[in-house]
Formats: C-alpha cells, sequence, structure tokens
C-alpha cells in the first residue's frame, strides 16, 4: 500500500490500512495503484480534505472505473458537496 | 461470468441500499468471493446476529470464512459480538482483539456511556495515538515470574534507613519500591507467593472475566518482590503499594482495591480460622 505515498497519505494511515484491508482486497489496490490514484487525484482536485478518512472507511470503492467514479460526484452541485463531505464522510456511502 | 445478481439476491439489501451498491460491486466479484463462500458467510454471520445491511460492508466478503470464524469466535469468547453487531467491518480487522485484550488488562472501559464501543479499540490510529506505540504482542504475554531468579537483580544490601536518607521525601514503603532490590531469603520468596496469588484475584476480581484472566504485569511483580524481600511488616500495605505505586489511580478507584485487598485478607482468615477449628 506503500503506492499511496504518492498521494501523500500519512504513514498512520498506510498501516491502519495495512491492518484493516483483506489482503485479497490490498492485492488488488496495489495491482490497480494507477486507478486507485487517478480516483484519489479527483477527490483532491476537489479540494476533498478528509481523503484519508474516506478511504479508510470506503477503499473498495477507489476500485471503480474512473469515469463512473467521477459520475458518481458529478451528479450534485459540487461546491455545496464537497461543503458536506468534509463535514462528514458517511454521505460518501449514499452518492 | 460473474455471479453478481445471485449473490445480490442473498445479500437482500433494502431498495434506498441498493442505490449505493455500483459503488462497492468489486468485493462481490467473483475474484473476491464465490457465491457458494459468500453464502456461508453470510449465514454463519446472521446466525451469530451479526447482519449486514449496507452495500459498504460487502468488503467483509473478501476475508475467507475460515478468517471470519477465527474472528467471530474470538469475540463470542470474550462475550464482545455486539462490537461486530455495531459494524460488522470491524471483522476485517483482527488486531483489534489485541487492543481489545489491552484495554481489558489495563481495566480501560470498552464502551462509552452510550453503550457504544470506544473507538480507539478499532483504529490503530487513534489507538496510538492515545496510548502510543505499544508492543501489544509483549504486553500481553502470560507473565511469568520466579522470585529466585529475581536475586539478579542489582543486590545492594541496603537497610530502610539508609533508603530513607536517599529519598527523603518517600514513605519507607515507596522508597523500597524506589531503590534497587536487595536478595530475597525463603521467607521473603514464600511472602512473595502468598501475595502474588493475592495480587491475582484482585486484579482478576476488577478486570477479569470468566473468559479472559488477567495476569499481574511485570510492575507489580518488581515491586511485590522489592517490598517482600526487604521484609515489609504489613502484607496488606505491601500489596496496595505494589498494585498501586505509580499508576496515578484516582481516589476512588483506589480505595476500590483496598477494599479488595481488605476483602481477599478477610477471606484468607476466614478459610484459616476454618481449617485451624477443624483440626
Amino acid at each position: 500500500m506503500k503506492f499511496l505515498e504518492k498521494v501523500n497519505f500519512s504513514i498512520e494511515t498506510i498501516e491502519e490500512l495495512q491492518e484493516s484491508v483483506p489482503n485479497k482486497l490490498q492485492e488488488l489496490l496495489i495491482s490497480q495503484s494507477k486507478l486507485v490514484i487517478a480516483n484519489i487525484k479527483y477527490l483532491q482536485d476537489l479540494n476533498i480534505t478528509n481523503i484519508e478518512e474516506i478511504f479508510i472507511k470506503f477503499y473498495d470503492m477507489f476500485l471503480m472505473d474512473n469515469s463512473n467514479f467521477i459520475e458518481v460526484f458529478n451528479k450534485y452541485d459540487l461546491e455545496d458537496l464537497v461543503n458536506k463531505i468534509n463535514q462528514n464522510k458517511n454521505i460518501v456511502e449514499y452518492l | 461470468m460473474e455471479n453478481f445478481a445471485n449473490k445480490i439476491q442473498i445479500l437482500n439489501y433494502s431498495d434506498k441500499e441498493k442505490m449505493s451498491l455500483n459503488k462497492f460491486m468489486t468485493s462481490l466479484s467473483d475474484d473476491i468471493v464465490s457465491y457458494e463462500e459468500l453464502e456461508k458467510i453470510y449465514n454463519y454471520l446472521k446466525a451469530n446476529g451479526i447482519n449486514i445491511t449496507k452495500p459498504s460492508q460487502n468488503k467483509i466478503f473478501a476475508c475467507s470464512y475460515d478468517f471470519i470464524f477465527e474472528v467471530v469466535e474470538e469475540y463470542k469468547s470474550m462475550s464482545l459480538v455486539n462490537a461486530l453487531i455495531e459494524d460488522p467491518t470491524r471483522i476485517t480487522c483482527k488486531n483489534s482483539i489485541k487492543r481489545i485484550k489491552y484495554f481489558q488488562l489495563k481495566g480501560l472501559p470498552l464502551t462509552k456511556p452510550n453503550g457504544k464501543f470506544v473507538k480507539d479499540i478499532f483504529s490503530k490510529t487513534l489507538f496510538e495515538k492515545t496510548y502510543g506505540n505499544i508492543d501489544l504482542d509483549s504486553e500481553l504475554k502470560p507473565k511469568e515470574f520466579d522470585p529466585l531468579a529475581s536475586n539478579e537483580y542489582k543486590q545492594e544490601d541496603k537497610t530502610i534507613t539508609n533508603l530513607f536518607s536517599e529519598n527523603k521525601n518517600l514513605d519507607e514503603y515507596e522508597a523500597v519500591i524506589n531503590a534497587p532490590q536487595v536478595p530475597a531469603d525463603d521467607d521473603a520468596i514464600k511472602s512473595f507467593d502468598k501475595l502474588y496469588s493475592y495480587a491475582e484475584k484482585v486484579l482478576n476480581k476488577l478486570y477479569g472475566t470468566d473468559n479472559s484472566k488477567v495476569s499481574v504485569p511485570d510492575n507489580v511483580c518488581t515491586n511485590l518482590i522489592k517490598l517482600t524481600a526487604q521484609k515489609m511488616d504489613d502484607e496488606k500495605k505491601i500489596l496496595l503499594y505494589a498494585l498501586t505505586y505509580g499508576k496515578h489511580l484516582g481516589e476512588e478507584e483506589e480505595q476500590f482495591i483496598k477494599n479488595k485487598i481488605d476483602e481477599i485478607f478477610d477471606n484468607d482468615s476466614e478459610f484459616g480460622q476454618i481449617e485451624l477449628e477443624s483440626i
């Protein structure tokens, strides 16, 4: 999961993920690291500030195809959505 | 061909939850879990009251049935399956069990006043923020203590008077704890054995459960051997100091330990009386 350092994830977050993500999904996240990074970068570009927390909770979601991933967020008014997500990461589940 | 439809049928999500299913489909792919394995896991969890109600919980199925079985049985043995009912995704992290055991060992509350489990248990980051980077494996290793071996401690023949002159702000028990250990003779070892078993009883009365026994921590052992080797006269006081010194306990908690010590000594003397009478 070291590839997450490329998107500035902290060592603590990476260790937390290594401890809690099932092996099969860790392997998949690593093998699909380019896709995962593209999805993370999309959220970074939106100025979402709690991406690491979102990733810890919904890491499997970051394996979505990048265009589908973007579509999940693009359905909404982005400024409003980003504010809401920054206040409460859990709403990502219901987008 | 992927077997999503049948898997989704087993999971039986509500219509509202199905709306978010597309985001969490990867964990249901055949590369991750077969239909048979998913059904087996789902039914086992359900039988234990653990219901998968949200697609974001699909990640559980990336764990093997054996892994899940082992984790759930461990929680059951600690009577803490509620923690998994509260959030089934906690199953994916085996290390949380070590943190729970650490909490139990230290007598820390596992739940908040609202009945929910404290998050520190289920997150390495949160745990380490509060308690530091603790080697849980060595902390939780059953402690064995050989009082004879403790003679290997630095052996300086210090009298209590000497200790006092070096530690003027401490009472005599504290002074002994803060000094190097003196050699333990046979009487001291006997006294240590007795008080060690009492310490074990006190700790288990306070923090133990039917399924999880608390062992005496190293520092308590060290305090005990120092105090018994120095032949301090009040056994209750030895036990109290051994258990509480340097622990920064509140008045209430210290009083609670004091009461347990009294209780154990009272029971012991009653037992001795009965034995004498029967003779």
